[in-house]
């Protein structure tokens, strides 16, 4: 029973924790409170945390405590915003479960700056250092009985809170890295300035650790730094390599076959790791005391030393680079410990520099450093022999060439040992009796004229290969390679070859490319690229159709000796058309040519065939329609005219009017029968006088035109319209018994109507003037009606003698009772100098033609 | 390095180069110090408060011309001292980031020319007969080295001050220069007549 009474007291102690019981424990950099107190077993409890001095409550939470049951404490830890160092924090706690809360604890107090003691102006935190782009605050405890005035971070205001009676805060978010010396937080209050330096910037970021060896012994370890951390001083990155401390970001250390690298700031650090072997990471250093011994004419012995005897027993490899006339060469040599080579084929009296460096020859890591570059002359020698060769230009002349020695035979002799033969011709041929002292390759750019660089190779009895280098040609050349054999007899050309060094694309496209139609097909034509221009083999065409912006490939033509091609079953359209050469290189730039391709012949005849079948059709289509409907066409285009109302006495007949021919002359007026009762004839008035000319002319009875006939006889009647007064006159006295057929026979001049339009012009308007009478003729028909010759114009003399009908000049006396055909197969044209007339004869003309009828 | 001694130019005392290059170095202390607020940030209307870096040990406003250019020089050998462990403590925290940059040239035409100042001045005290007993090996100012308080800020703080103490006491060098000046001058002309 007592044992189970102080378990509950345990328990109960918990429910009222004592003040003491609370322990406050702070970490200034983190702004981090702990706080512990006694506690039996873990549970949720209350926590309040308050600023002291305004009371200002910054926590009030139910957390769930960490109890450690080796002391029996309970700890709850808060970060706060603002560095501790600002004002005080005030902190009590109660337990908390299901069924009950306890009592709040006394406060405890963990004391700020900013108490009375501290009475000067202080800024919290110092020398702070963060990352780029984080917040950091501040706060500013001025001093006692001072004022605050502002806080600027970096020279810039910030908007304060006050924390407590002497303690302002700022918060500075997302900071940039800091200048060098740290960015300045400046707190001014009425009587001092004080601050804080803060430094923002990156941790290490260094990478790509590689050690090796330069004295065998020893390690040199290098590794690439990152980005800047923009910390500096105490604040920059320091290294340690395998424990050790290192100033530098080389570092010298013996050999350990693995390491480690730690970079470290404020703000980070990084671990780096290599590890190898000794022997697979020489590093040699540059070989020195560089010197040229036992110089001579051709060759030269170079010696070095090394700083290191472990490099005596290691195997090295090792350049040596000569220059000489800006031309360098590389020569390797390897042994162990290698420290003197020979330099061999040298020229004479030539001025060298040289270099070496040298590397581990097995295992090989990386070329140590050159050595300090040292300068030797050789000695000077007899020249040798000179490299003649006569080219033939013809049977009878010839160039005369030799090679000049010194830099010929330098640069083959150099750089024979690392000839590289890409591009260049390698040679062979049987052996031939006629080579019996060597051979002769000669060789020549194949489109060169006159003046042409000619360049040979003597090959030696016995070999029958020769290579020439691809430095003695000029790529995209086409050279002529000869081979000649040499014996006692002489010299005989043995082979001929044609090549290129190194063939490029041709640098000319096809020629005269023409597209030329084929029915729907387009045949293209093209010429040979000029030789020059080829820089290659051409080994064929490509053929490609040229869409708006790409080209679509056609055909390949593989023999570049077909400068033709057909593209078959085109449409209708414009194309174009690309051909493009190639050589193993590639191809050209291509032509282009452009064709439009039209209807052709077969397809044409066709297209015209069917227009005259379509257009026949509907002609016939049209008649047929026409001639049903005959009756309406007549209808709608030519209505009957009413007929004219005349006296009883005038319609009682129906017969052909009976004019009254005149005592001299009568006119027969042929009219169609049916036509007749239109009363559309009109009397023409005549006169005994008039017409005695023409009375004597033969009538002329052999046409019987109707419409012509008509013509004359609608005018007629016009003008009996306009002149009803003479037509009543003449009416009585002409048709009735004489029947006359007026025919013309062809274009009349119609002296006669000129005269009626001019003397008689009250009767001649409204007349109508068969033919037309131009002005530079109207003079001669008043002549000729006086002249004895206007007798023969019979078909004329109708009009004449109707146009003057009633002018007293004219008799008909010889033609009274004759009938008179008058034939005429001109064109009656209508006299356009009488403006009446002319509106008269067009009005009713034109519908006369259209109809083919007589006009009523 | 220039030669001491203008005994030999003729118009111009060693006095009157000895000012001038008082009032030269003054003019570049300053331009120093708006370079350091400049790179600091600092507001330029609110200069750190305390007392002077730099004070002298004997002073009476008694003295001759003469000795109070003998007591300034020894605050300005005084804050040479202070300027190159100002240079040091920049140096180590590479607060210029390394990089010589215009406040860095003048900083060190300031201690050069400050080391010239002394020298000139040693040289007019020495041609002088008017210094009395002083020797310059004697202990005449005080001066204030370590930094009050602890971080960047304090150490910029008295940096700033070290500025101030360049500013104040070559200016203050310079008006004594020109008393002493004046009063060889006077002298001279009385000899003369």
């Amino acid at each position: 029973m007592l044992v189970t009474l102080q378990v509950r007291k345990g328990l109960c102690l918990e429910d009222f924790p004592l003040s003491q019981a609370i322990k406050l424990e702070k970490d200034l950099d983190s702004h981090t409170l702990y706080i512990k107190w006694r506690c039996a077993h873990p549970g949720l409890y209350d926590v309040e945390i308050y600023r002291t001095e305004f009371m200002e409550s910054v926590f009030n939470e139910t957390v769930e405590a960490r109890w450690d049951k080796n002391n029996g404490l309970c700890q709850w830890t808060w970060t706060s915003q603002f560095p501790l160092e600002c004002t005080s924090h005030s902190v009590r706690i109660r337990s908390r479960d299901p069924l009950h809360v306890g009592e709040w604890s006394p406060s405890s107090i963990t004391e700020g700056k900013d108490i009375p003691n501290n009475s000067k102006i202080q800024v919290y935190p110092q020398d702070k250092v963060v990352l780029v782009g984080s917040s950091t605050s501040f706060c500013c405890i001025v001093g006692e009985g001072d004022d605050f005035v502002k806080m600027m971070y970096e020279n810039r205001n910030e908007r304060e809170l006050r924390l407590s009676r002497r303690s302002y805060a700022i918060t500075r978010t997302n900071q940039s890295a800091s200048r060098p010396s740290g960015n300045n937080v400046v707190c001014s209050s009425r009587e001092a300035m004080y601050g804080a330096t803060i430094f923002v910037g990156y941790p290490p970021g260094d990478y790509d650790l590689t050690c090796d060896t330069r004295d065998l012994e020893s390690a040199e370890c290098q590794w690439k730094v990152g980005r800047d951390t923009r910390l500096y001083g105490r604040r920059k990155t320091r290294y340690t390599l395998n424990g050790r401390y290192l100033l530098t970001a080389v570092c010298i250390i013996f050999w350990e076959s693995s390491w480690i690298l730690v970079a470290e700031n404020p703000l980070g650090n990084v671990e780096l790791r290599d590890s190898a072997q000794l022997t697979d990471r020489v590093h040699p250093v540059a070989p020195g005391d560089l010197k040229a011994g036992n110089v001579n004419a051709w060759n030269v012995t170079l010696e070095w030393t090394w700083p290191f005897p472990t490099y005596k027993d290691l195997p090295l490899i090792c350049q040596v680079q000569i220059t000489a006339n800006a031309h360098s060469d590389m020569r390797n040599f390897s042994r162990p410990g290698l420290s003197q080579v020979s330099l061999l084929d040298l020229q004479p009296y030539e001025t060298y520099r040289v270099i070496v460096r040298c590397g581990s020859q097995n295992n090989f890591w990386k070329w140590g450093d050159w050595s300090p570059q040292i300068s030797f002359q050789t000695k000077m020698d007899r020249p040798e022999v000179p490299d003649i060769w006569i080219w033939m230009k013809s049977a009878n002349a010839g160039f005369v060439l030799w090679k000049v020695i010194t830099l010929k035979i330098y640069v083959c002799t150099v750089g024979i040992m690392f000839w590289n033969l890409d591009g260049g011709f390698d040679l062979s041929w049987p052996a031939s009796a006629n080579g019996t002292l060597g051979y002769v390759v000669e060789w020549v750019n194949t489109a060169c004229g006159l003046d042409c660089t000619v360049d040979w190779l003597k090959v030696p009895d016995g070999n029958t290969s020769a290579k020439i280098p691809s430095r003695d040609l000029i790529a995209g050349v086409r050279y002529t390679f000869s081979l000649f054999g040499l014996s006692d007899e002489g010299c005989e050309l043995l082979q001929r070859w044609h090549g290129y060094s190194k063939e490029m694309v041709p640098a000319q496209s096809v020629l005269n490319l023409e597209a030329n139609q084929y029915k729907s097909n387009v045949q293209l034509t093209w010429g040979k690229i000029p030789c020059t221009s080829q820089r290659g083999f051409v080994r064929g065409y490509n053929i490609y159709l040229v869409h708006i912006s790409s080209l679509r490939f056609l055909t390949n033509i593989t023999d570049p000796n077909v400068m033709s091609y057909t593209v078959k079953k085109l449409s209708l359209s414009s194309y174009k058309f690309t051909v493009k050469a190639y050589t193993d290189a590639g191809e050209d730039g291509g032509a282009t040519v452009s064709v439009n391709l039209g209807p052709y012949s077969d397809f044409l005849i066709v297209e015209i065939l069917v227009s005259l079948g379509s257009m026949s059709l509907f002609f016939a289509l049209i008649a047929g329609v026409c001639y049903k409907k005959r009756n309406w066409v007549k209808k709608a285009f030519y209505p009957d005219i009413p007929e004219p109302k005349l006296p009883d006495e005038w319609t009682a007949t129906q017969a052909p009017l009976e004019v009254k021919p005149s005592p001299h002359s009568m006119v027969q007026i042929m009219e169609r029968q049916w036509d007749s009762g239109k009363g559309g004839l009109c009397t023409v008035p005549e006169n005994d006088e008039d017409g005695s000319g023409t009375g004597n002319e033969p009538m002329d009875t052999d046409s019987d035109e109707p419409p012509l006939l008509q013509y004359y006889n609608q005018v007629v009647s016009n003008s009996s319209e306009v002149h009803p007064g003479s037509d009543s006159s003449s009416s009585t006295s002409s048709l009735a018994s004489a029947n006359t057929d007026v025919t013309y026979t062809g274009i009349q001049i119609s002296g006669c109507c000129y005269n009626a339009a001019t003397e008689e012009s009250a009767e001649c308007p409204g007349s109508y003037r068969p033919q037309m009478l131009s002005e530079g003729c109207q003079e001669e028909p008043q002549a000729d009606l006086e002249s004895p010759g206007l007798a023969s114009f019979g078909g004329y003399r109708p009009q004449c003698s109707w146009k003057v009908d009633s002018a007293e000049a004219l008799s008909f006396d010889s033609s009274v009772g004759s009938p008179t055909s008058v034939n005429s197969t001109q064109f009656l044209i209508p006299d356009v100098s009488t403006e009446d007339s002319r509106n008269t004869s067009t009005s009713k003309w034109f519908p006369s033609f259209l109809s083919g009828k007589t006009m009523k | 390095m220039e030669g001491p001694s203008d005994a030999g130019v003729p118009g111009r005392s060693a006095a009157a180069k000895a000012l001038d290059l008082a009032r030269l170095l003054h003019g570049e202390c300053a331009r120093l110090l708006d370079l350091f607020r400049e790179r600091e940030s600092f507001p330029a209307d609110h200069d750190p408060e305390g007392g002077r870096l730099v004070s002298l040990g004997r002073w009476s406003d008694d003295m001759s011309a003469a000795e109070q250019v003998w007591h300034h020089r020894c605050a300005l050998r005084k804050c040479l001292g202070l300027l190159e462990l100002l240079i040091a403590r920049e140096e180590e925290e590479e607060m210029g980031g390394g990089d010589e940059g215009e406040y860095e040239a003048v900083r060190r035409a300031v201690r050069e020319r400050l080391g010239h100042l002394l020298f000139s001045t040693a040289a007019l005290l020495d041609d002088g007969d008017d210094v009395g007993d002083l020797s310059p090996q004697h202990d005449c100012a005080e001066g204030r080295d370590e930094v009050e308080g602890s971080g960047s800020f304090a150490m910029k703080l008295w940096m700033y001050k070290v500025l101030l103490e360049l500013i104040h006491w070559t200016g203050s060098t310079s008006k004594v220069l020109c008393e002493l000046h004046s009063e060889r001058e006077a002298k001279q002309e009385q000899t003369d007549l």
